[in-house]
């Protein structure tokens, strides 16, 4: 998963002021320090200026500096025009096409620099609006998406496409990372240790077909805690539970009918 | 005997002068060798290329019915053959199809044969013929029959479709070293 983090700060530090060196070129020098073994991130590249101070360079020059002397795989010089140019931009928004998006945004970009960010919260934005998340879902950018949602409270469209394709777990979940992040759920550290039990069991990516006894007990605390944060916590309160409601009757008959399977058999 | 001979031997000297005379012209005649051009431009307009075909007009005619007939759904390079002599192809293909204006081959390529298929960053549906569905890369012209004057556009235009998100590929998978950004905290 791409690091979700602050943006950078700009770096502006003097290393020393030398105005002997004042007129002594008509450009500026760039020194970058290649030696082997240094991560790119602790690189030293410093800039003498025409007035003779010594400084640090700033992010933009670092990249570049970088990209020049150990070029990473994919990433270019030049800013790809399907990220300056808003038209284009928007015209692959159109056709869905996230995940190239968020693929080469982070080729291109450091997940602390602010046209990263400025990028995939407008990608996020689409995403929720359009409710594609299976788009996202199998890949690596659908933790920082949901993160996305969570931090800025849009969490709602998400819960109601889980419960609509049937995965409590997944709810109770989200529950839970909310609950960690802002602490405003009722009951969240019910809902946080339910998701301590339900991340260890294999991922569910539709209405299972066969339960045990064991996934019944786990599915009805699930319910029960959704439930709460529906009347608690959710934006879409009806729609929430309509939703819940469909699946509580689905999930009633798939209990039936794996018990009724059972006694067929004879093992009740 | 001798007279009657240097006469007529004077006589053949003249009229060779003469008719070289008649023959060598020491002034050109423009006008009319750009007529004579014309004539000849006329004769096939099916080899004239110097009319240029806008992408917009391309970009129909690929979805156009005609299309559809003349190449299906398949690539416009599958069913053409190059010409050469033994049993192996050259490596490299013709330099150009087209000199002049005019098409100069019996056999032109497949983007040179059809003048409605026009190189472009916007037109996506014929660039995507060009790139392999299974590994993504550009097919050599070894394969796709190209001239190479029209393979080097093709990847020109593939490279600036794919800088403007015209065309989507498979972008290299990045590895983030995430100690990096766990600064202070053990991970």
């Amino acid at each position: 998963m791409p690091p979700v983090v602050k943006v950078q700060k700009p770096i502006d530090d003097v290393l020393s002021r030398d105005p002997a060196l004042m007129s002594y070129d008509s450009a500026k020098y760039l020194f970058t320090d290649i030696t082997f073994g240094v991560a790119n991130e602790h690189r030293i590249i410093v800039e003498r200026d025409l007035d003779g101070t010594l400084r640090s360079c700033d992010h933009d020059v670092r990249k570049r500096l970088n990209q020049v002397y150990f070029p990473m795989n994919g990433r270019k010089l030049k800013e790809p025009l399907m990220f300056t140019e808003q038209e284009k931009f928007n015209s692959l928004l159109e056709r869905q096409k996230y995940e190239f998006i968020l693929d080469r945004a982070c080729v291109q970009y450091e997940p602390d620099e602010a046209a990263y960010q400025r990028i995939t919260s407008i990608t996020y934005q689409h995403v929720d609006l359009n409710k594609n998340y299976n788009l996202l879902r199998s890949t690596r950018h659908f933790g920082p998406l949901t993160f996305y949602l969570i931090w800025h409270q849009s969490m709602d469209g998400l819960m109601l496409e889980i419960l609509q394709s049937g995965i409590v777990r997944d709810a109770v979940v989200l529950t839970a990372l909310r609950h960690a992040i802002h602490g405003d759920v009722e009951e969240g550290d019910a809902a946080r240790a339910l998701a301590e039990q339900i991340l260890p069991t294999p991922v569910q990516l539709r209405k299972p077909e066969s339960i045990t006894e064991l996934d019944i007990q786990i599915d009805s605390k699930c319910i029960q805690c959704v439930e709460k944060y529906i009347k608690s916590n959710s934006a879409m309160k009806s729609q929430h539970e309509l939703a819940l409601q469909g699946f509580r009757e689905d999930y009633q008959q798939l209990i039936d009918l794996t018990r009724g399977l059972k006694k067929a058999h004879g093992h009740a | 005997m001798a007279l009657y001979r240097n006469i007529r031997f004077m006589l053949n000297r003249i009229t060779i002068l003469s008719d070289l005379r008649s023959s060598v012209r020491f002034c050109s005649d423009q006008a009319e060798s750009i007529s004579e051009e014309a004539e000849q431009k006329e004769v096939d307009p099916t080899k004239d290329r110097t009319k240029i075909i806008p992408v917009e007009t391309s970009i129909r005619y690929l979805q156009s019915k005609a299309y559809q007939q003349t190449y299906g759904e398949k690539p416009v390079w599958t069913l053409y053959r190059r010409n050469h002599k033994g049993g192996f192809a050259p490596r490299k293909t013709r330099r150009s199809c087209v000199r002049n204006g005019i098409i100069s081959t019996g056999n032109p390529c497949p983007i040179c044969r059809d003048e409605y298929l026009v190189i472009d960053h916007n037109n996506t549906k014929l660039l995507e013929q060009f790139i392999s569905e299974y590994t993504g890369n550009i097919l050599d012209a070894f394969k796709t029959g190209l001239c190479q004057k029209k393979h080097k556009e093709l990847l020109v235009a593939i490279e600036r479709a794919w800088d403007q998100g015209l065309l989507t590929y498979d972008v290299p998978f990045r590895e983030y070293d995430y100690s990096l950004y766990y600064k202070n905290q053990s991970l």
